[in-house]
C-alpha cells in the first residue's frame, strides 16, 4: 500500500497499524462514490488520528480525557490554520490537508456529473428508507396499543415466524405465553388479531356484531377471489347494505 | 332447513350401504355424500357416485379455498404480506399461481346454475335465484357465488367432519360400543336411525357434538371478521379494519377460564 497520508508527509508519525487501515489518497477518491461515503472515509481516518494526538498533549496519560482531547484538537488545528491561512475549519481538514480535500472534491464532481443516474439512486434509497421508517413507526405505535403479541420487524412483521403446520397451536402457545385472550400477530404490514377464546369471541362477534361483521382487505381471497361479487369477502357498506340484497335474502329464505 | 331432513336421511341409508361395499373408500364416499346433499338441494342433481367429476372438481376448489384462508409464508399467500405482489398481471407472475382470472372458477358454478334452472326436473335453490335475478340485478358472477356458497359451507366440512368421527371412533372403541347400545335399544332393527330418533339418543348426540368440538372444522373461524370503526376490548385497541379472525382450536379445547 503507497504512503501518501498528508499528514505522513507533514512528518506526524502515524502508528502502522492506522496506516493499514488509513485509505490512501487515490483509493479515497475512487471509493468516494458519495458525499456520504466520502465524509465516512474521512471520520475513518480522523478517528484515529485524534486519539493519537491526545494521548501525546496529555502525556499518555489517558485517550479519553476531555481536556486531553480538547488539547490534541487544538493543536492540529492550528497547524492547518497556519498552512491555509484561513478560519472556519472541520475535522475533515486535519485529515485531509489543504489541497487534497479541492483535488477530492473536484474528482467526486466530475463523478456525479458523469454518472447522475448514482445521486438519483442515493436519493431514491434516502426517500424509501424514509418511508419504511415512517410505517415502521406506524406499525410499533399500534403494536404498542393493540393486544400484546411477538415484536414485529419492518415490513415483514411476524410472517416469518409463521410455523408451516397447524398455525392454531401456535396461536394457542402464544396466548398462554403472554395469558392473554387476544394476541396480535403481523402479517406483513398488517396486524392480525386472533380471539384464543369463547368469552372475547362471544363479547366482540356476538354482542358488538354490528361493529365486527364486515371483512378485511383480503389480497388473495378477496381481490384476485370473489371480491365484492361475494358476500363471503364483501365488505359492509357496499352492495352488502343495499336494500336490494337484504330482501334478496329475505326472499331466499322464505322460498 | 327441516324440509331438507328427507334426502339427508335418504343419503344416510346409500352412505350406510356404501360403506358395506366398500369399507377402505369411506373419505370418498363421505365427501360424494356431502356433496350430493348440497347438489341436490343448490342444483336439484343428485350425485351418485364418488367417480361423478363434479366432486373431485367441487373438491379441489374447496381445498384450495380452505388454503388461501389461513395466512402463510408461502405463495400465494405471501401476496397478503407483499400486496404490491398482486398487482403484476399473471403472465409475468408465476407466483399467483393463476389467481385473479376471476373468471376461471366462477365458471364451473355458473355452467352448474344454468343448467338447472334450465334443465333439472326439480325444484332447486338456482332457479330461485334466477327468477330473482331481474328484480335484483344479480350479475352471472353474483349468481355463481350465491350458488356455489352452498357447496363452500356445507360439502367439504360435512366431509371432514365424518371423517373425523372415524378418527374418534377408532381412538375411543368403548364411546363407539355405549352409542351402538343405544341405537340398538331406542331404534331397533326395523329401520335405519333418522332425524326422529335422535330426540331419544341423547348418547349419540352428545357423541356427534364432541366431534364437533373435538376436531372441529374450519379451525381458525373461517372467513375473518373487521370492525367497522376503532374499537377497544378492554384496554386493547383494535384499529378500524384488523382482520380479526377466530382460534377455534383454542377456545374449543380449554376446560375452563383460568
Amino acid at each position: 500500500m503507497p504512503i501518501s497520508n498528508p499528514l505522513q508527509k507533514r512528518g506526524v508519525t502515524i502508528p502502522k497499524d492506522i496506516i493499514a487501515d488509513t485509505p490512501d489518497h487515490a483509493s479515497l477518491s475512487r471509493r468516494s462514490t458519495s458525499s456520504i461515503s466520502a465524509l465516512s472515509d474521512c471520520l475513518e481516518l480522523i478517528t484515529p488520528l485524534y486519539i493519537e494526538n491526545s494521548t501525546k498533549g496529555a502525556d499518555n496519560t489517558s485517550a479519553i480525557n476531555p481536556s486531553a482531547v480538547h488539547s490534541g484538537t487544538s493543536v492540529s488545528i492550528i497547524i492547518t490554520k497556519a498552512e491555509r491561512g484561513v478560519g472556519s475549519y472541520n475535522s475533515k481538514h486535519v485529515a485531509m490537508g489543504p489541497h487534497d480535500d479541492v483535488q477530492t472534491m473536484n474528482s467526486l464532481k466530475t463523478h456525479f456529473e458523469e454518472a447522475p443516474y448514482v445521486s438519483a439512486l442515493y436519493t431514491l434509497a434516502t426517500i424509501a428508507t424514509i418511508i419504511v421508517l415512517v410505517d415502521y413507526v406506524r406499525m410499533l405505535n399500534l403494536w404498542r396499543k393493540m393486544p400484546p403479541g411477538p415484536f414485529p420487524l419492518p415490513i415483514i412483521g411476524n410472517t416469518f415466524s409463521l410455523p408451516d403446520k397447524k398455525p392454531w397451536m401456535y396461536f394457542e402457545k402464544l396466548s398462554q405465553y403472554y395469558n392473554a385472550p387476544l394476541i396480535t400477530f403481523w402479517i406483513g404490514r398488517n396486524p392480525t388479531v386472533w380471539l384464543n377464546d369463547a368469552w372475547c369471541a362471544s363479547e366482540l362477534l356476538d354482542k358488538r356484531a354490528g361493529i365486527y361483521s364486515s371483512r378485511p382487505h383480503m389480497v388473495v381471497f378477496g381481490d384476485l377471489g370473489s371480491g365484492n361479487d361475494n358476500l363471503v369477502t364483501m365488505k359492509y357498506g357496499e352492495r352488502w347494505s343495499s336494500p336490494a340484497l337484504y330482501s334478496l335474502w329475505t326472499d331466499v329464505l322464505t322460498l | 332447513m327441516r324440509s331438507y331432513r328427507n334426502l339427508q336421511n335418504n343419503e344416510s341409508k346409500l352412505i350406510a350401504q356404501y360403506l358395506l361395499d366398500e369399507p377402505e373408500k369411506y373419505v370418498a364416499h363421505f365427501e360424494r355424500y356431502a356433496a350430493s346433499v348440497v347438489s341436490i338441494i343448490a342444483y336439484g342433481r343428485r350425485i351418485p357416485s364418488y367417480l361423478d367429476p363434479i366432486i373431485t372438481e367441487v373438491i379441489a376448489v374447496m381445498h384450495n379455498a380452505a388454503d388461501l384462508n389461513v395466512p402463510g409464508k408461502t405463495f400465494p399467500m405471501l401476496m397478503e404480506t407483499f400486496p404490491l405482489l398482486a398487482k403484476f398481471p399473471n403472465w409475468m407472475a408465476p407466483w399467483k399461481k393463476g389467481l385473479g382470472g376471476r373468471e376461471t372458477g366462477k365458471r364451473f358454478f355458473f355452467s352448474l346454475a344454468k343448467e338447472a334452472n334450465d334443465e333439472s326436473p326439480n325444484e332447486n335453490f338456482s332457479r330461485q335465484i334466477f327468477e330473482l335475478k331481474d328484480k335484483y340485478e344479480l350479475n352471472d358472477r353474483e349468481i355463481s357465488a350465491i350458488s356455489g356458497n352452498l357447496f363452500g359451507a356445507g360439502s367439504d366440512t360435512s366431509a371432514s367432519t365424518l371423517v373425523s368421527f372415524v378418527l374418534a371412533a377408532v381412538m375411543f372403541p368403548e364411546a363407539v360400543q355405549k352409542a351402538q347400545k343405544e341405537i340398538d335399544s331406542v331404534v331397533g332393527s326395523d329401520h335405519s336411525p333418522n332425524f326422529e330418533d335422535l330426540l331419544q339418543l341423547p348418547y349419540v348426540e352428545a357423541f356427534v357434538k364432541e366431534v364437533f368440538r373435538w376436531r372441529s372444522v374450519a379451525i381458525i373461524g373461517g372467513q375473518p371478521h373487521a370492525p367497522v370503526q376503532d374499537d377497544y376490548y378492554g384496554k386493547w385497541f383494535i384499529p378500524k379494519d384488523t382482520w380479526v379472525q377466530g382460534n377455534l382450536w383454542f377456545a374449543l379445547h380449554q376446560s375452563s377460564r383460568d
